[in-house]
């Protein structure tokens, strides 16, 4: 290369100046405040003497909460306090990285975040706070049992529930009308859930699908039939796997029947890994009957989103040894143990379970609400006759398992299910070998954990 | 009276910054020109990687602590010793085998289509093009759908057209679901393959054609003694592009299959989004990141050194 000097066309003076402008320009811009900075109506609740008067609340939540927790609990949560909430929303499957990334980071910036069983299990020991000796203990005495216990991690509280959901059978009366069945009766057994699916599968059609689609859908799947043998999955101090159990083979065996022997389940479901997906197909007048979550009556209600409109009625699961047994998927919030306004954090969790704001979860979101009282309002029986069906399903088991090698566990069991469906292992090879597998990641983890 | 020695020496010229910049040789000119883009490799790029490749010498597993220890090459032994790896290993170099040898073959052949005169030509090229404009994301999707077992497009034409009896599970199987994601992946890169197959055969002068034509020469000696000769340049860095494109895959698979079923689809890009965000051992996922890439320089160097190596010299 010459190393002549440049002599026409644009100036190195018109160059730099233009250049200069432009990261003048850009460093102007990143200065300006983001418009969803909470700002304004400070002055007005300072003077109010409300308790967080001037102060802001850093809520992390779900994409699905928005249109509920942003949109109604948050304006009744700023006028009862004072304090200003910046809402800050993040989509479920994208959840896993941001707490990844806010624990490495020790991030501050959020001082509440939604939480469910699995997460908690997850993240306690690294994000939430222990709030055990903080709620107010008669408010956490009138919310139900098993979400409570579901956000409690090895004896600590790590969050505070807002709704009682948990998956509990749904069937498609015509489907079971034209079967010769009895349309206002779920089956009470597995054996009767069997006998039911077979008369209800015809050409071209499975009475019923499991969601198999990955580790996470697999594992829930199987854990709604262990829970109603009566099994216990771990150790209470959560070293050992007690898989290699009756209650363990149960299930296993359940499942198999199912897919292979009775082929009742829809092949498809290994591909489907949410349960959102399975209530599309059951609106769409493809399938009898799936354990289903309760806010999918709502939607199979929908005209707009549904086929079965009319046609659809709620039960409890059937059990397989117990009378029943079902999967949770209660959701709630936590502090974040690195946020500098923990008190806040607090009245907001406090603010979740308080009646006002259960009678909108339920009334609004369609969800069954945590607290126990919300079920016998007059407007919510009235309102949502499935809940009926969740109070009676929240007598029997219902855990998720969720733990901090939830991941590696779950990813076992997909495996040697699958392998099973293929007819590659018997259920009790399965069992065995999810056994081995799981124990060794199990004792890898306290390993390192200590 | 004295007069001072020089004016040069006693006063120098004082040249402004302006000056100086103006005066500034094209070297330093090409260098500051650079300095921008330089900047935000480093902190978007370089410092990254580096910071990964530190992280990957570490043990962090964010459901323990967020703590970190210095643990050698640990992970690096881990992660060669782990099933997961070696399987995933497996399944990507099929993955990416296949992915090569469709869009390749496809590229080509609509390559030399579109190189023809015929009618109807432009808006042909036109639709071509049209899986480049589609996100990865929205492809998986789309993918997904075409071969969802219960309303997906692939069963109700087949099922129409007589071809199966029963609509079909196609995620199913490891090796089938695999397959369509290499087919889908392949459909996204065709659009550029194509292109600059069909930019490099428009570079062939027609006289050689003409020439041998006249020399007897049919279409497949012409393609095999003229067309394929002059493509070599352009083949091969396709052939590279192509590895790298498809070891890194991971929007699709995460859109098409989730890695299901079971572990069937899960190549080696998946595996270290797996490790960092659903087991949250980041120095684990870090040296998995690290192997990727170097597998994927080796695979890429090899390729292009041996495909070079076969060029006839002139």
């Amino acid at each position: 290369m010459s190393n002549r000097p440049l002599t026409h066309g644009l100036s190195r003076r018109q160059f730099l100046t233009f250049a200069g402008m432009t990261l003048a320009g850009g460093a102007l811009s990143a200065c300006v405040a983001p418009a969803a900075a909470p700002t304004g109506g400070t002055t007005e609740t300072a003077a109010s003497g409300l308790p967080f008067a001037d102060k802001v609340l850093n809520i992390l939540g779900a994409q699905h909460h928005t249109e509920n927790i942003q949109k109604l609990w948050v304006p009744i949560f700023e006028e009862k306090t004072g304090a200003k909430v910046n809402w800050i929303e993040v989509a479920g499957g994208d959840a896993d990285a941001k707490y990844a990334v806010m624990v490495a980071a020790q991030d501050s910036s959020v001082d509440t975040m939604y939480t469910w069983e699995t997460f908690n299990a997850k993240y306690s020991r690294t994000l939430m706070e222990d709030i055990t000796d903080q709620v107010d203990a008669t408010i956490m005495d009138g919310l139900a049992a098993a979400p409570r216990a579901a956000l409690n991690f090895l004896g600590k509280q790590y969050g505070v529930p807002f709704d009682s959901n948990m998956a509990i059978f749904m069937w498609n009366q015509e489907i079971y009308e034209a079967a010769g069945l009895d349309v206002n009766k779920a089956p009470e057994s597995w054996t009767e859930f069997i006998a039911n699916s077979k008369a209800t599968t015809t050409d071209g059609r499975y009475a019923t699908l499991f969601t198999m689609g990955d580790a996470n859908s697999a594992f829930v799947s199987y854990i709604s039939l262990f829970n109603s043998t009566g099994g216990k999955l771990f150790s209470d101090d959560l070293t050992a796997i007690q898989l290699e159990t009756d209650e363990g083979l149960l299930a296993m065996q359940a499942l198999y029947d199912a897919f292979v022997t009775e082929a009742i389940a829809d092949p498809a479901g290994v591909t489907v890994a949410s349960s959102i997906e399975q209530g599309k197909i059951f609106r769409a007048g493809n399938m009898a009957h799936y354990y289903a979550f309760p806010n999918h009556f709502a939607l199979a209600q929908d005209p707009e989103q549904s086929q079965v409109v009319g046609k659809v009625q709620t039960g409890i699961i059937p059990g397989i040894t117990l009378r029943s047994g079902s999967v949770n998927g209660f959701e709630g919030y936590s502090i974040n143990r690195f946020s500098p306004t923990k008190d806040l954090a607090l009245a907001w969790l406090e603010h979740i379970v308080s009646p006002e704001v259960q009678s909108m979860v339920a009334l609004n979101w369609g969800r069954p609400p945590a607290l126990t009282a919300t079920f016998d309002e007059a407007a919510v029986i009235e309102k949502a006759p499935q809940f009926a069906a969740v109070k009676e399903q929240g007598q029997y088991p219902s855990p998720r398992y969720g733990s901090p090698f939830y991941f590696d566990v779950g990813t076992v069991f997909v495996e040697h299910m699958l392998s099973m469906i293929d007819g590659n292992v018997t259920p009790e090879e399965a069992v065995q070998t999810i056994q081995a597998e799981a124990q060794t990641f199990i004792e890898d983890y306290w390993a390192k954990a200590g | 009276m004295q007069q001072s020695i020089s004016p040069t020496l006693e006063s120098p010229e004082r040249t402004t910054f302006w000056q100086r910049f103006h005066r500034m040789d094209e070297v330093k000119f090409g260098l500051l020109l650079l300095s921008p883009t330089t900047l935000i490799l480093l902190i978007f790029l370089i410092l990254p990687i580096g910071y990964a490749v530190t992280m990957s010498f570490q043990q962090i597993e964010l459901t323990i602590s967020p703590d970190r220890t210095w643990t050698g090459i640990d992970n690096y032994l881990d992660v060669a010793t782990e099933r997961a790896v070696r399987e995933s290993l497996g399944r990507t170099l099929f993955f990416a085998a296949l992915t090569i040898v469709i869009s390749m073959s496809l590229a080509l052949g609509l390559a030399l289509i579109l190189n023809e005169s015929f009618r109807g030509r432009t808006p042909v090229r036109v639709l071509v093009m049209l899986p480049w404009a589609v996100a990865p994301v929205v492809g998986g999707v789309l993918w997904r759908y075409i071969f969802q077992s219960n309303y997906g497009l692939a069963n109700a034409l087949l099922y129409q057209l007589g071809f199966i009896e029963h609509y079909q599970v196609w995620l199913d199987k490891p090796t089938i679901a695999l397959g369509i994601a290499a087919v889908a992946t392949a459909w996204k890169t065709l659009p550029f393959l194509t292109l600059i197959m069909l930019a490099a055969l428009q570079s062939i002068p027609e006289a050689l054609f003409r020439a041998a034509r006249m020399d007897g020469a049919g279409i497949w000696a012409r393609f095999r003694f003229v067309t394929l000769p002059h493509l070599r340049n352009i083949l091969i860095f396709s052939v590279v592009l192509q590895i790298i494109a498809s070891l890194q895959t991971f929007d699709l698979i995460f859109t098409l299959t989730r890695g299901g079923p079971g572990q069937g689809t899960v190549v080696l890009s998946f595996l270290v989004f797996l490790n960092a965000f659903e087991r949250l051992s980041m120095g684990k996922a870090s040296a998995l990141a690290v192997l990727l890439a170097l597998l994927i320089i080796i695979l890429g160097s090899v390729s292009l050194i041996s495909l070079q190596a076969r060029q006839p010299k002139s």
